[in-house]
């Protein structure tokens, strides 16, 4: 009855797609916590976290053709950046939640020899490195996230964001500038450094 | 640029050539420097060690059933979207050869048409489906969440016989049942242990079987004894 020839064109199809499908998921599943902590760290809400890492999942599937078979979760990170900026960022800013101005913030004044870096990161659990990451302003946090904790190129941090590699670098520069007085700060509370004199 | 900034380029190797030689000369001269180098360093580490990845298995889970749901709307939309001209195409050009064809050979099966009637069939409404499988005598198994259901369904000629095509999914991706009226043999290979031959489509493995009216194949990706499985489950007419 010729039923080899009837099917082809259907199965064909049908296998390309199941395979497309088990493909993503063999490549989104490891990356997935990663992209559910960067959204977490980005919003600060698990709610807020979970639509923001769905939405991500559910644009890179539908843009899975276009990926180009590189580095995935890089891939997602910037998807899921790119969201955010566009859609939650803008949805949730109000006037009194704008970042900080990258051009009026200033570089680390101060003597840095007088500040004992070892012994402020030496008494540091990660939930203090989280929550002094958390009072960083988001574009800083963002460029930090993606550099040091997910080790994405400063180019792949421009796309992601959406600006000049030039900002790219300030704000990574700045972030952890940030970074370092509230763990300072911390450090301080705490009683692991005397005060330094960069608050005096 | 500041020697600030610098000192961070440095540390995550962006610097090249003349600016790398002067970081790196500052570096070994200036013990300032050298400490905000150092603390910058520490700083990477920390982050790296401190902000892991963030399992949520729900999240994931809830994630993959929206994929399904996907799965399930966009083939069609997507296949005549991309496709749309060259399918106007194939199915002209299936008419004009079914109508050539049907002068000069009578109503002898043409499989451009055939496979035209299949890759055009748009998306049914699910109440067209049960009536479909109604009228041919198909009851699915219990559908349960995840389970095996209906997508989708086409009709298409074998012999100047109209057959059925029924698409179906479940958890594990989609199936493809043909149902074959007035067929009551089927060549193949039997599968040992049962009274169904073994169909073999594109590396995709399928099983066929012949009921009281009706020949049936199953197809899909998956291994064989699944598929015997699964077509045990259909309670077929």
């Amino acid at each position: 009855m010729g039923l080899v020839t009837k099917v082809d064109w259907a199965t064909m199809w049908f296998r390309s797609k199941n395979a497309q499908r088990e493909r993503f998921e063999r490549l989104a599943e490891p990356a997935y916590p990663s992209i559910y902590g960067m959204a977490l760290r980005l919003t600060h809400d698990r709610e807020d976290a979970h639509d923001l890492a769905q939405e991500a999942l559910v644009r890179a599937y539908e843009a899975f053709e276009r990926f180009d078979g590189r580095n995935f979760k890089a891939w997602m990170l910037r998807i899921l950046t790119n969201l955010y900026i566009n859609k939650y960022r803008r949805a949730k800013r109000g006037p009194g939640t704008a970042s900080m101005d990258e051009e009026h913030f200033q570089e680390p004044a101060g003597d840095v020899s007088e500040i004992p870096d070892r012994q402020v990161f030496d008494g540091l659990f990660g939930s203090e490195v989280e929550a002094a990451l958390a009072k960083v302003p988001v574009d800083f946090r963002t460029a930090v996230i993606l550099s040091d904790v997910e080790q994405m190129s400063y180019d792949d941090i421009a796309e992601a964001t959406q600006v000049p590699v030039g900002t790219v670098r300030s704000r990574i520069a700045r972030g952890r500038a940030i970074l370092r007085r509230e763990l300072e700060l911390f450090a301080e509370q705490e009683g692991f450094i005397r005060k330094s004199k960069v608050d005096e | 640029m500041s020697d600030w900034l610098d000192l961070n380029l440095l540390a995550d190797g962006q610097l090249e050539g003349a600016e790398l030689a002067a970081a790196q000369s500052r570096l070994a001269s200036d013990p300032a420097a050298q400490a905000e180098y150092q603390a910058i360093l520490k700083l990477k580490d920390a982050l790296k060690s401190s902000c892991n990845p963030i399992p949520n298995q729900d999240s994931w889970q809830e994630g993959l059933r929206r994929l399904d749901a996907i799965d399930r709307v966009r083939p069609v939309e997507r296949v005549v979207a991309k496709y749309s001209w060259a399918l106007c195409g194939v199915v002209a050009v299936a008419l004009v050869g079914a109508h050539f064809n049907a002068r000069s050979q009578g109503n002898a099966f043409n499989p451009a048409m055939a496979q035209a009637g299949v890759s055009t069939g748009p998306a049914q409404k699910a109440e067209d489906i049960s009536d479909v499988l109604a009228r041919e005598g198909v009851t699915l198994p219990p559908i349960t969440r995840r389970g095996l259901h209906p997508t989708n369904f086409a009709r298409f000629l074998v012999d100047g016989q109209p057959c059925t095509r029924i698409w179906l999914s479940d958890d594990r991706g989609g199936l493809i049942l043909d149902i074959y009226p007035g067929v009551t043999n089927l060549e193949g290979q039997s599968i040992r242990g049962s009274e169904s031959k073994r169909v073999q489509l594109n590396s995709m493995n399928g099983v066929g079987w012949v009921g009281k009216e009706n020949a049936y194949v199953l197809v899909g990706d998956r291994a064989e004894s699944d598929l015997l499985h699964l077509s045990n489950k259909l309670n077929l007419r």
